[in-house]
C-alpha cells in the first residue's frame, strides 16, 4: 500500500477489509451471547460432571432397598423423597445421568457412523448406488423412531446394550440424508475436481476432502441428536423396555412413580425434570453452535 | 404437474416395497428362533416345530416373503400368538381411535404452530418472540409421557375438570369423548407444535429477507398482505415438509400417550405385543404404521406443487 | 424547470458487530422534472442504500436513516412513519423502483399478473377486471410477447430480461413520478442490458416521469442521463452535466474511473489503467477524505478533514483539496 502516512495510526486509519478475527473466537462469541445457549452449556457440563462423580455425589446407594423408609416425602435426609423400595431419589437421578450420557453417546456414534458412511457413499458415488441407498433410507423414514426402536429393541431382547443399538439405528436415517445433501452440494466444488485431476482416489477424496467440509452441520446434528437419544432413551424405559431393574433410568422412575402419583407426585415428576432439562440443554448448544458455525443450516437440520 | 404426481406415486411404490422388506426382515434376520422365542422357554420341541411350519419358517426366506407380502396384499397379517385370533381384526378396531387423535393433534399443532411462528417473525426480538421461542424449545424437549403424567395429577387428580384416562369413541358419546381427548391430543400435539412454531419462525425470518418481499414493499402493500400474501405462502413451502414429518413424530409419540392415558389404540398394540413378544403383531404394526406415513408423505409431496409453482409447472 | 426530489444532507447508518457503518454520510441531491439522473460509484459506496433511504425501505435495526431531508413534492418523506399510510401511498404510487436482480426480485408464487394487478388496484383504486386489462396493456407496452397468456405465467416461467421488463411495467403501472433503477442492467447481458436502457428511456418520455439510473458502469449512464452524481465511500465527491463528468472530470476518483472502461475511440494499445487499491471499509470511518489511500496525489494532497464540495462551474460540483485548474495534472503525479 502507497499510503503510510500520519493517518495511518490505531484511532484514525482507513482500513481495506474488516479486521480478521479466529474462526474459534467468533463461535465462541456468538455463543457466548446468547444466555439459553450459555445456560444449555452449562448443564451439559454438570450431566457430564454428575455422571462421572455419580458414586461420590450421590448421598444414597441407588439400588440396595431401604424398607425401613419406603414412599417418603421430600425432606432434608431424603431431598426429593424415597420410592417404593425406600431408595433414595435423588441419588437414583444423580445415578440415572450416567446411563443417559452413555446411551446419548453411543447411540449416536452409531447412528453417526453408519450414516455417514452411507450417505457419504450415496452423494459420492450417485446414480444407482445413490437411488439404491436413499430408497432404503426412505423405507426407513417411513417408521417412526419410537416403533423402529421399540421393535429392534423388542427382538433384540431388553438390556441397556440393545437399547443403544435400536435407538442408534432409528437415528441413521438423518445422518445419512444431511451427509448426502453435503457431499452433493461439495462435490461440484472446484478443489474436487482438482483432486480428482491430480489423480487422488475415491477414498482419499471421500475422507480428505468431503468429511471434513460437511463436519460443522454434522457437528450441530450429533450435539441435537445427543438429547433426542436420551429423549428416546428415557421413553423406551418408561415403556418398560431397555434397562434392567433395579438399575436406575430416568424413563423407567418416572413410570415407576406413576402408580404413586396421588400420593408421591414426586417420584414421576423429578426425574421427567431432568429428562427435559438435558434435553432442552443439548438442543439448546445445538442450535447455538448452528447460528455460530452457518446461519443458513436453520432449516436444513 | 400429472408427470410430478405419477413421478411421486411410482417413488412411493419403490419405497413400500422397501418397507415391506425391511418389515419382513425385521422378525427373521434376528439373532434366534422367533418361533421359539415367540412362544417362551415352556415350549416343547414339537410346539416350536408345529409354530415353525405355521409360520413357513421352515421355507427359504424368499419363499417365506413372497408368502408373506400376497397375504399381506389380501389383508391377512397372519395370526395374534399372543391372542390367536386374525391380525387385521385387532388393527382395524384400533387404528381408528390412534387416527382420531393424532388427526386432531395435527390439525392443533398445525393451526397454533404456524401462527405463533407467524407471531414470531413478526415482533422478532420482542419479548412475545422470546417467550414464544422459549416455550417452544421447552416443546420440543419435553418427555411427552412426563407431560401426560403432570396433566393427570393437575387437571384430573387436583382439579378435577378432565377425567383421568381412557378414550371414548366420538360416535358414542361426543362430550364424552372430547373431554377424555383433550389431555392425550394436547401431549401428542405439542412436541410437533412446537416443531412447527420453530420452522415457521425460521423460515418467516428467511423469507422476509428475500428481494421480493423487498419489491413488496416498494410497492406500497400493507405489512398484513406482505406477510399473508407475500411471505407466508412462500414460507410455508419448507414447513409442509416438515407435515410428513409431523405423523412420524405423531404416530411415534401416541405410543406413549396411549399407554400413560390408557387408550386402546395401534401404539398401545403395538407396546403390548413388543413386551409380550407377539412378532407377528409387531410386524403388521409396524407395516401398517409405515403404510400411513408413507401415505402422508404423499399427500405432502402432492400439495408441495400446488403451494411452488416451480414444481408444478416443473 | 422544478425540482420533483430534493435530498439534503441524508445520513443511514448500520449497526454491525464490527461497528458503526455510515453507509450513506451525508449527501445532497436533487432530481428535476422529466430528468435523467445517474448515481454512479463501486459496489459498496452506499448508492444502493441511498435509494431505499428515500422510500424508507432500509430494514431497521441493523439500519437507521438518522438525519437529512428527502423533499418529495414539497414534503419531507422522512417525516413520514416509516411505513404508515402516507409512505405507503408515495412507494410504487408515487415514486416506484427496479431491482437489480430480476431473478429474485418477483415472487416466485404469485403470477406476474397478480402481481401487476395488486399494485393497480391498491394505488389506482381500479376494479379486478379494469386491473387485468391494464395488466395486460402494460406488458404489451413494455414488450412481452402474447401478454394477455402469460400474464397467467409465474416468474419461473420468464428469463432474466423479460422479468426485468416486468419489473419496468410494474414500475411505471400507477403513473408515478419518480423511478429509481437499481441497477437495473446488471444481472442481464449484454443486448438484453441495451433493449431495457432504451425501453426506461421510452416509458420516462412516455409516462413524462423523472428517472434516476443507479448503477456502477459509467458506460450505462452515459447516454441517458442529463445529470451525474458520483458516490464514494457513502458521499457524492463530484457531480454535474454529462459534459462535466465525461469531458471535464475532476476528481482523481472519476478519472480513475473513466480511464478504467475501455473506450472504442482510445487509439489502440493504450492501457487501461486499474485504480489501485481497494474501496475502504465503512466501519469506523474517519472524517478524512475517504480516498486518500488510493489516491495518485495523495502526496501533494494540501487538505486535512474531510473536503466538502465546491462549486467549480455553472453545475459542476467537486470534493477534493487539490486545485487542478490551470494546471496540469501531471505537475502533481510524481
Amino acid at each position: 500500500m502507497q499510503f503510510e502516512s500520519k493517518y495511518d495510526n490505531r484511532t484514525n486509519e482507513i482500513t481495506e477489509a474488516p479486521p480478521q478475527v479466529s474462526e474459534f473466537r467468533r463461535i465462541f462469541k456468538v455463543m457466548s451471547s446468547r444466555w439459553v445457549v450459555v445456560f444449555g452449556a452449562i448443564i451439559v457440563l454438570l450431566l457430564v460432571l454428575t455422571a462421572f462423580l455419580a458414586p461420590w455425589i450421590a448421598p444414597y446407594d441407588p439400588i440396595k432397598p431401604d424398607l425401613s423408609s419406603t414412599l417418603q416425602q421430600p425432606s432434608r435426609a431424603h431431598l426429593l423423597g424415597t420410592d417404593a423400595l425406600g431408595r433414595d431419589v435423588l441419588s437414583r437421578i444423580i445415578h440415572g445421568a450416567w446411563v443417559s450420557l452413555r446411551v446419548g453417546i453411543i447411540a449416536v456414534s452409531i447412528a453417526g457412523g453408519i450414516g455417514i458412511i452411507l450417505g457419504l457413499v450415496a452423494g459420492y458415488f450417485g446414480r444407482w448406488v445413490n437411488n439404491i441407498i436413499m430408497r432404503i433410507i426412505d423405507a426407513m423414514m417411513a417408521i417412526p423412531p419410537l416403533p423402529l426402536s421399540l421393535a429392534i429393541a423388542a427382538l433384540l431382547g431388553g438390556g441397556l446394550t440393545n437399547v443403544m443399538i435400536s435407538v442408534g439405528i432409528s437415528l441413521i436415517p438423518t445422518y445419512c440424508r444431511l451427509m448426502c445433501g453435503q457431499v452433493l452440494t461439495i462435490k461440484e466444488s472446484d478443489y474436487i475436481t482438482a483432486a480428482h485431476v491430480i489423480g487422488a482416489s475415491d477414498i482419499r477424496i471421500m475422507l480428505r476432502h468431503l468429511l471434513p467440509n460437511s463436519f460443522p452441520p454434522l457437528l450441530v446434528l450429533i450435539t441435537l441428536n445427543m438429547g433426542i437419544a436420551i429423549l428416546a432413551e428415557a421413553s423406551l424405559s418408561f415403556l418398560g423396555i431397555g434397562i434392567t431393574p433395579p438399575a436406575a433410568a430416568w424413563g423407567a422412575m418416572v413410570s415407576d412413580g406413576y402408580k404413586y402419583l396421588f400420593t408421591n407426585p414426586v417420584l414421576s415428576f423429578a426425574p421427567g425434570v431432568a429428562v427435559m432439562l438435558v434435553v432442552l440443554s443439548f438442543n439448546m448448544v445445538g442450535d447455538g453452535l448452528r447460528d455460530a458455525l452457518d446461519p443458513r443450516l436453520r432449516g436444513i437440520i | 404437474m400429472g408427470t410430478y404426481i405419477v413421478r411421486r406415486v411410482l417413488l412411493s411404490i419403490v419405497v413400500l416395497l422397501l418397507i415391506t422388506i425391511i418389515t419382513f426382515l425385521l422378525l427373521h434376520i434376528m439373532p434366534g428362533d422367533p418361533a421359539a422365542i415367540m412362544l417362551g422357554i415352556d415350549a416343547g420341541p414339537e410346539q416350536i416345530e408345529a409354530l415353525r411350519k405355521e409360520l413357513w419358517l421352515d421355507r427359504p426366506l424368499v419363499v417365506q416373503y413372497g408368502h408373506w407380502l400376497s397375504n399381506a396384499i389380501q389383508g391377512d397379517l397372519g395370526k395374534s400368538v399372543l391372542y390367536d385370533e386374525d391380525v387385521t381384526g385387532f388393527i382395524t378396531a384400533r387404528l381408528p381411535v390412534t387416527m382420531h387423535l393424532s388427526l386432531m393433534a395435527l390439525v392443533l399443532s398445525a393451526v397454533l404452530g404456524v401462527g405463533a411462528g407467524i407471531i414470531c417473525a413478526i415482533r422478532r426480538g420482542r419479548i412475545l418472540d422470546s417467550v414464544i421461542t422459549l416455550a417452544a424449545n421447552i416443546g420440543v424437549a419435553i418427555p411427552i409421557f412426563w407431560l401426560g403424567i403432570l396433566g393427570i395429577y393437575s387437571l384430573g387428580l387436583k382439579l378435577g375438570w378432565l377425567p383421568l384416562q381412557g378414550y371414548t369413541s366420538p360416535f358414542d358419546d361426543f362430550w364424552l369423548s372430547t373431554s377424555k381427548a383433550i389431555m392425550p391430543v394436547i401431549c401428542l400435539a405439542i412436541p410437533s407444535l412446537a416443531l412447527l412454531a420453530r420452522q415457521t419462525r425460521s423460515s418467516m425470518l428467511e423469507v422476509v429477507r428475500q428481494d421480493y418481499i423487498r419489491t413488496a414493499w416498494a410497492k406500497g402493500l400493507k405489512e398484513r398482505v406482505i406477510v399473508l400474501k407475500h411471505a407466508l405462502k412462500n414460507a410455508l413451502i419448507p414447513v409442509v415438509t416438515l407435515l410428513g414429518i409431523q405423523l412420524r413424530i405423531l404416530v411415534g409419540g401416541s405410543v406413549l400417550v396411549e399407554k400413560v392415558f390408557n387408550v386402546p389404540g395401534m401404539g398401545r398394540l403395538l407396546v403390548d405385543s413388543v413386551l409380550g413378544k407377539d412378532f407377528i403383531m409387531v410386524q403388521a404394526c409396524i407395516l401398517v404404521i409405515a403404510l400411513l406415513v408413507l401415505l402422508a408423505n404423499l399427500l405432502v409431496d402432492i400439495s408441495y406443487g400446488w403451494l411452488d409453482p416451480r414444481v408444478r409447472y416443473g | 424547470m422544478a425540482a420533483l426530489l430534493k435530498v439534503r444532507n441524508l445520513k443511514t447508518q448500520f449497526r454491525t458487530e464490527g461497528g458503526l457503518v455510515k453507509a450513506v454520510d451525508g449527501i445532497s441531491y436533487h432530481v428535476d422534472e422529466q430528468e435523467i439522473i445517474g448515481l454512479v460509484g463501486e459496489s459498496g459506496c452506499g448508492k444502493s442504500v441511498s435509494q431505499l433511504s428515500t422510500l424508507q425501505l432500509i430494514p431497521n435495526p441493523p439500519g437507521e436513516v438518522v438525519d437529512g431531508e428527502v423533499i418529495f413534492e414539497g414534503k419531507d418523506l422522512l417525516k413520514f412513519g416509516a411505513n404508515g399510510e402516507k409512505m405507503r401511498s408515495v412507494r410504487g404510487g408515487k415514486i416506484s423502483m427496479i431491482f437489480q436482480e430480476p431473478m429474485t426480485s418477483l415472487n416466485p408464487v404469485l403470477t406476474v399478473g397478480e402481481q401487476l394487478v395488486e399494485m393497480l388496484e391498491l394505488h389506482l383504486k381500479m376494479p379486478r377486471q379494469a386491473a387485468e386489462k391494464r395488466a395486460v396493456e402494460l406488458l404489451e407496452m413494455v414488450g412481452i410477447p402474447d401478454a394477455s397468456a402469460r400474464i397467467d405465467n409465474y416468474p419461473h416461467q420468464f428469463s432474466g430480461g423479460m422479468r426485468q421488463r416486468i419489473m419496468i411495467a410494474m414500475a411505471i403501472s400507477c403513473n408515478p413520478k419518480l423511478v429509481i433503477a437499481d441497477e437495473p442492467t446488471t444481472a442481464v447481458d449484454v443486448t438484453t442490458q441495451a433493449q431495457l436502457l432504451e425501453l426506461m428511456k421510452d416509458m420516462v418520455r412516455r409516462f413524462n416521469v423523472s428517472l434516476i439510473i443507479v448503477t456502477h458502469n459509467l458506460g450505462v449512464v452515459a447516454r441517458y442521463a442529463q445529470r451525474i452524481y458520483v458516490m464514494y465511500a457513502g458521499r457524492i465527491i463530484e457531480s454535474g452535466t454529462s459534459k462535466d463528468i465525461f469531458i471535464d472530470s475532476y476528481h482523481p476518483y472519476t478519472v480513475g474511473l473513466l480511464k478504467s472502461v475501455p473506450r472504442l475511440d482510445e487509439q489502440r494499445g493504450k492501457k487501461l489503467v486499474p485504480i489501485s487499491g481497494l474501496p475502504p471499509n465503512l466501519v469506523n470511518m474517519p472524517d478524512i477524505c475517504a480516498f486518500r489511500p488510493r489516491c495518485p496525489y495523495a502526496t501533494q494532497c494540501p487538505g486535512e478533514g474531510y473536503p466538502e464540495l465546491r462549486q467549480i462551474s455553472d453545475q459542476h460540483f467537486v470534493a477534493c483539496h487539490i486545485d487542478f485548474q490551470g494546471k496540469s495534472r501531471e505537475f502533481y503525479a510524481k
